[in-house]
């Protein structure tokens, strides 16, 4: 398994959506690192997303981060969960854990929305 | 015309000015706090924003200026003297007004009669940073007699998005380090704190100065922050402000799940008596924290407001202050224990988390 550590190769402070909402924000997480690092995953190689270390997780990053990876990337929530892998090792940390697997459901059920609608 | 006392006014460069206001100066009341006296508090901020900001409105400038021989007169001024205490909260405020004020017209607005302030407000103004907003950046670089050994005030930050989120994290830190020395501030209060900062920095810039609202008052698009700790009662409290459109007002545009519109249909009809303009305000912000900034259109959006509440329940032992409009809501222990209207708004939003750090426990 290979690891990104958040805390260490994207910010400390990963924070808002877009660029107007700061530099670190979860669109350039997910497009420049996220992305191109699941697309090296495979199942038997799966990409550890560490929370880990990171002073702050808001909201608007995790679900921009995460939830986009469905409904802007293209993945299914199937397909993320046999490449890739979210952890967090102390408990402070699994609050964001939850709400990441809570946004990827969030966007699986639009995307099925949107399809019946 | 009778002409009142004459006041002694500081301003940019340390200038010094006599002058006599035609009319009494409005008296800032003793206390000027949210909690212990919210209304002549607000109301007091309400007539100075009008003040600070009619003059750039005009295009005049605060004071006539000099001439030999003859006494500058003013209309009014509103006089700080009488105020015995003033809250972390409404010291940001009051800064926030001033700094709008200088960001606005470039030149610093005066303030009267300083060397007769209150020590103790004096104090917490001074470590605020307030004074630099009036133009008395040289005070700062003076040492000031400590009053109050176990109260800190942090230098106010003013932001427009969430990129000094590193210098929140800092701040909060320090106020752990004065409450307890020997120990690091918990990640356990740190990171919910710092994540609900950083979605109330995000909400400002998202939400707050929205192009569509006809604002009152000109604004800059800002956010202030600070922090404040007593360390005799282990309490920290950190608080954002900004002078947008505010919950209420955006949120009732917003388009609202069936549940969203019931709950606010239900809160509504149970206000009875008044007809001030905010009747409606707490439960604007209380809708908005239950159930965020939910739009159908974009249902991925707007949970930042519930977990600025989140904090506090990750947190324990502390509560959430939200002031916005005229509406006032208090989370505590996992319920809303406060939700009413104030006759005046404080126009914006302010949002308060105050914590009581757990006492340490000694090694065995």
């Amino acid at each position: 398994m290979s690891d990104l550590v958040i805390a260490s190769d994207y910010s400390l402070y990963p924070a808002g959506r877009f660029d107007k909402d700061g530099p670190d924000n979860g669109t350039r997480f997910r497009t420049k690192l996220l992305v191109p690092r699941l697309r090296l995953a495979t199942p038997d190689d799966k990409l550890r997303v560490i929370l880990d270390g990171c002073r702050s997780f808001g909201s608007s990053f995790l679900e921009e981060a995460f939830g986009g990876l469905i409904t802007d990337e293209g993945y299914t929530a199937q397909q993320l969960a046999q490449i890739m892998e979210i952890v967090a090792e102390r408990p402070v940390y699994l609050p964001y854990k939850r709400m990441i697997g809570k946004y990827l459901v969030e966007a699986t059920t639009r995307g099925a929305l949107r399809q019946t609608a | 015309m009778r002409l009142h006392r004459p006041a002694s006014l500081v301003f940019t460069g340390d200038q010094i000015r006599r002058v006599k206001s035609r009319r009494e100066p409005a008296l800032a009341p003793e206390i000027m706090c949210f909690d212990r006296n919210p209304d002549a508090t607000l109301d007091l901020l309400n007539r100075l924003r009008r003040r600070l900001l009619v003059s750039i409105r005009r295009g005049s400038s605060w004071l006539p200026d000099e001439r030999p021989g003859a006494e500058a007169q003013i209309p009014i001024y509103i006089d700080f003297r009488p105020i015995r205490f003033i809250s972390t909260a409404a010291a940001l405020v009051l800064a926030a007004e001033y700094d709008r004020a200088l960001q606005l017209s470039g030149q610093p607005s005066p303030v009267f009669d300083l060397p007769e302030w209150n020590p103790g407000v004096f104090e917490t103004l001074f470590q605020l940073g307030f004074f630099a907003t009036v133009g008395l950046a040289k005070l700062e670089e003076e040492e000031q007699a400590v009053v109050n050994e176990d109260l800190m005030t942090l230098r106010f930050l003013s932001g427009s998005n969430a990129a000094a989120m590193k210098q929140a994290d800092e701040m909060l830190l320090e106020l752990g380090r004065f409450i307890d020395p020997e120990r690091e501030l918990p990640d356990e209060i740190a990171i919910p704190l710092n994540s609900a900062l950083s979605e109330a920095m995000i909400n400002v810039k998202a939400h707050a100065y929205t192009s569509g609202h006809k604002f009152q008052f000109r604004h800059v698009r800002r956010w202030w922050l600070t922090g404040s700790a007593d360390r005799a009662n282990r309490v920290l409290s950190i608080v954002i402000y900004d002078q947008g459109a505010t919950i209420p007002v955006t949120y009732a545009h917003l388009p609202k799940h069936e549940a969203v519109k019931k709950f606010m249909k239900d809160g509504l009809a149970a206000i009875t008596g008044g007809r001030s303009p905010y009747l409606s305000d707490a439960v604007h912000i209380e809708a908005a924290m239950k159930y965020g900034n939910s739009q159908t259109e974009l249902p991925n959006r707007g949970k930042g407001l519930p977990q600025m509440q989140d904090a506090i329940d990750a947190v324990k032992n502390g509560h959430l202050l939200v002031l916005s409009r005229g509406g006032r809501y208090l989370y505590r222990d996992g319920k809303v224990v406060e939700r009413k209207t104030h006759a005046h708004s404080i126009g914006g939003t302010l949002i308060e988390w105050t914590v009581r750090l757990p006492q340490p426990v000694e090694a065995i």
